[in-house]
């Protein structure tokens, strides 16, 4: 095959892609309302893109960073997956904090993460909403150290659920300025009746 | 899901497609930057190469011979590369290093290989592009090449690694049978390569290069001074 | 009665370890395999006949009359086996690195005592890593490096039961299985892309092709589980030379068919995707022969004292992992089968209602607690078992029980670092039963 063939298909095969879609959306700084479960507001631009009842939002790649909002979870379901999928624990209404934070050290040693820590875990509001805020740290098998940060709500007999992880030694000091500012935004709006 | 306009990225992947001479890519934080007016201390981390045969069937045996041969060769080649640009040259093999800071050395080495693998996706696969990142090179090491500062002098270190393959005899009858009987193209062997340039005093990574062709040979002192040369295409040092 | 394949797998084993107990000598170091090996080679391929066609002399040659690894041996630099471990020594330095090996020096000196001494002359060669991995497993690599996973430790019952699959492992290295595969795969590939050719060349259907790659990954696959038998073969061999009970060998795998029998994963055996023999044939056939090698040897031990005395300070940590996994089918049979085994029943019994506390719905808690109560007053209960207790009954809404529960915990372990938490949780229940 001559070069300029190859060249000639290869540019075909782009123009093929061009036409699909990139999988990250730019999100603007502005006022967010996901579907009214999640309002808050952030002043940075962020990469988004859905996955599995979630919304992500990263700055330099989920290998380096990721903040989830997760969709609302209903009694013995899991926000990780779907239900036919064993591997991660349902979410139960009744549970209590510490029951909760096992349910995220069972979720998290699902995707792999190693030698969970706890460095605290506290109440707090989300705006009328009792939530609960646990610090932690982790590990993958590469030995490369993470921190995270989880707020975790029954609310309405679902389990409302953001979730920050980054690489410990650059990426979560980087970010958790405007992290902590889109946390302290975070509204979980009474449920409208219909 | 709508569709995001056309980045600057495609474009110019497209372009250099078109004028069949992408072999190479690479980025650059600061266009600006140049390593040959200040002439810093380059810290060289062992190169990464493994060198494989493909067989008929496409399996790749590798070649431990051909691999260490060819560690050799390339580090000769950057060496005499890097002297030729005005730099100076450190090898890690001759710093010494204590506990702690070897502590600190493996943590560069891994933040590099996870950092690279975000680069890689985000930067080269254009359905991954971020577009925060658009038109713009932003990845981080973090605060550990400072205790290789003090122990080497070294401003920069320079992280290179080849994945070399060849048609071995069986390949190599296969490729032809296929193309004279039956006209059909069968691959032979590809040499990848990657090489990136990190700011030790922040962890910044300033220049990143990627190598994908169905050529260049690491077999060979000549073959890998091509190598490293097209390897080291765009390296902020501008020889005056 | 045996399939057909196994006993012909059966005979080879025989045959192998007659070979080499008559010698006096032990056959893995002094290379008899390739005479005691070489003259079943055909009959070992003929156990998976169906898949397998006949293999010339040539190749038989090239792939299964290979020479033993030497005590201490590289292989020389310009030879493909040199490229297999080239890349199995990178691994190796990831390996040690990672965040799963486990770093407890007594723990890894244990495994790699035994390595050591099943090994012989090859100690030096092989080095162990124990990795927090909850699966009954162990692997080599072609440089002598051995993962040995905690899921392994937790199920063997005694030294003799891990040392029949250590061995085992090392008889992988020593019959250099890994490159022997290597040059299986490239063959089996080389020769489907030639045939892919010549069916190109005469215009050929493409069923044909489809065909011959079946045909072409069956062999590979009955290949891979004439070299587990091989491997299983040297694991009896190393129990009876270090005077362990032979027939230790089929008890794992008994224990191993128990536990998936009572998790209801008994999988039907595939021969075009299984790498290993089925479990079944594997304990048969190292059943028959242990039986048989047991009477010619004057005294065996288990190793049972030794094996649990490393085995259940640790086995929390592994239990936890297991349970981690979230599979209660897997969980409630893992658990049922170390039950059946008889030691620190207390602690047992506390994980079985962990695995069914995780699950939550009102009636997994309450089994969960059924559980908690089987435990208290056997060996080795924990006293955290009072702190899920009370966890549990909250979520029950049994408010008495569960502060009476919870601040039993306290009493017994004030310094918690949960305890802040469990005095709010005390003091929300006692809100609400307030409030009602």
């Amino acid at each position: 095959m001559s070069g300029g063939w190859k060249a000639g298909l290869s540019a075909a095969v782009l123009l093929v892609f061009l036409a699909g879609c990139t999988r990250y959306q730019l999100a603007e700084p502005r006022l967010y309302n996901f579907e009214n479960h999640y309002l808050f507001k952030t002043r940075t631009a962020w990469n988004t893109t859905s996955e599995y009842r979630a919304v992500m939002w990263t700055k330099s790649g989920e290998i380096l960073d990721a903040l989830y909002f997760f969709e609302p979870t209903p009694n013995g379901q899991s926000p990780f997956a779907p239900e036919s999928q064993e591997k991660f624990p349902p979410f139960r209404t009744n549970m209590t904090v510490l029951d909760l934070r096992d349910f995220l050290t069972t979720s998290l040693s699902n995707i792999k993460a190693l030698d969970i820590e706890y460095q605290s875990a506290k109440p707090i509001k989300l705006g009328q909403t009792d939530a609960h805020r646990f610090d932690f740290t982790y590990r993958r098998k590469s030995r490369l150290e993470m921190r995270g940060i989880a707020l975790l709500a029954i609310h309405d007999h679902h389990l409302y659920f953001v979730l920050f992880m980054a690489e410990s030694s650059h990426y979560y000091g980087a970010l958790i300025g405007e992290v902590e500012e889109i946390l302290a935004s975070l509204r979980v709006p009474a449920k409208a009746k219909s | 899901m709508p569709c995001p306009r056309m980045s600057r990225f495609v474009l110019a992947m497209l372009g250099c497609i078109l004028l069949a001479a992408c072999e190479t890519q690479h980025f650059l934080a600061d266009p600006n930057l140049d390593l040959s007016r200040t002439n810093p201390a380059i810290l060289v981390f062992p190169i990464d190469a493994t060198l494989a045969e493909l067989t008929a069937g496409g399996s790749l045996e590798i070649n431990a011979l051909w691999t260490q041969q060819a560690e050799g060769f390339a580090d000769e080649a950057l060496r005499k590369h890097l002297l030729g640009l005005g730099g100076k040259f450190v090898e890690i093999k001759s710093a010494h290093f204590d506990e702690a800071s070897l502590a600190k050395v493996s943590h560069l080495v891994l933040m590099h290989s996870t950092v690279s693998a975000a680069i890689s996706r985000h930067k080269y696969e254009w359905s991954e592009a971020l577009p925060t990142h658009e038109g713009r090179f932003d990845w981080w090491l973090g605060q550990s090449g400072q205790a290789i500062i003090e122990r080497t002098g070294a401003r920069y270190g320079l992280f290179i690694s080849v994945r070399d393959s060849y048609a071995g005899p069986g390949r190599v009858m296969l490729i032809v049978s296929a193309s004279l009987l039956l006209g059909v193209y069968v691959p032979g062997g590809r040499q990848e390569g990657q090489a990136s340039l990190v700011d030790l005093s922040d962890g910044r990574v300033v220049w990143f290069n990627r190598l994908s062709r169905e050529a260049g040979d690491l077999r060979t002192s000549a073959g890998a001074e091509e190598t490293v040369k097209t390897l080291l295409t765009g390296f902020p040092a501008r020889k005056p | 009665m045996l399939p057909l394949s196994s006993r012909l797998g059966a005979l080879v084993i025989v045959a192998l370890l007659a070979a080499g107990c008559e010698g006096g000598q032990p056959l893995y170091e002094a290379g008899l395999k390739d005479e005691a090996f070489g003259k079943f080679a055909g009959r070992a391929s003929a156990s998976d006949e169906a898949a397998r066609p006949a293999l010339s002399a040539e190749e038989v040659d090239r792939f299964i009359r290979l020479e033993n690894i030497r005590p201490e041996e590289r292989p020389p630099i310009e030879s493909d086996e040199a490229g297999v471990w080239l890349i199995a020594d990178r691994a190796e330095a990831s390996v040690r690195r990672e965040a799963d090996r486990i770093r407890d020096a007594e723990l890894n000196s244990y495994v790699h005592g035994n390595v050591c001494k099943l090994a012989g002359a090859y100690c030096s060669s092989v080095r162990s890593y124990v990795v927090r991995v909850p699966t009954f497993n162990a692997s080599m690599s072609p440089n002598g490096m051995m993962m040995v996973h905690t899921g392994l430790l937790l199920r063997a019952g005694n030294e003799a039961e891990m040392n029949a699959v250590l061995g085992h492992e090392i008889g992988h290295f020593l019959r250099r299985h890994s490159v022997q595969r290597q040059r299986m795969i490239a063959q089996t590939k080389s020769t489907l892309a030639w045939l892919s050719f010549a069916v190109a060349l005469v215009g050929g259907s493409l069923n044909l092709m489809d065909l011959s790659s079946t045909i072409g990954i069956a062999n590979v696959m009955a290949y891979e589980r004439d070299h587990e038998r091989e491997a299983d073969g040297y694991g009896l061999r190393m129990l009876f030379d270090q005077g362990y009970d032979p027939r230790a060998a089929s008890q794992i795998w008994s224990r191993l068919i128990r536990e998936k029998e009572k998790a209801g994963e008994q999988r039907r055996f595939n021969p075009m995707l299984a790498t290993h023999p089925a479990p079944q044939e594997r304990m048969a056939v190292l059943g028959e022969i242990g039986n048989a090698l047991a009477p010619r040897m004057s005294a065996m031990e288990l190793g049972r004292r030794k094996h649990l005395s490393m085995i259940l300070p640790r086995r929390h940590m592994w239990i936890e992992d297991e349970i981690r996994l979230n599979d209660l089918k897997h969980a409630d049979a893992l658990l049922d089968v170390l039950i059946e085994d008889g030691v620190n029943l207390g602690e047992l019994y506390y994980y079985k209602g962990e695995a069914y506390r995780k699950q939550g719905s009102k009636e997994k808690l309450e089994k969960a607690l059924e559980f908690y109560d089987q435990a208290i007053g056997r060996n080795g209960t924990p006293d955290r078992l009072h702190k899920a207790k009370g966890l549990v009954l909250a979520r029950l809404e049994r408010n008495a029980e569960a502060i009476e529960a919870l601040e039993k915990y306290l009493a017994l372990v004030p310094e918690d670092p949960d305890a802040a938490l469990l005095r709010s949780q005390i003091e929300s229940i006692r809100k609400k039963v307030g409030n009602s």
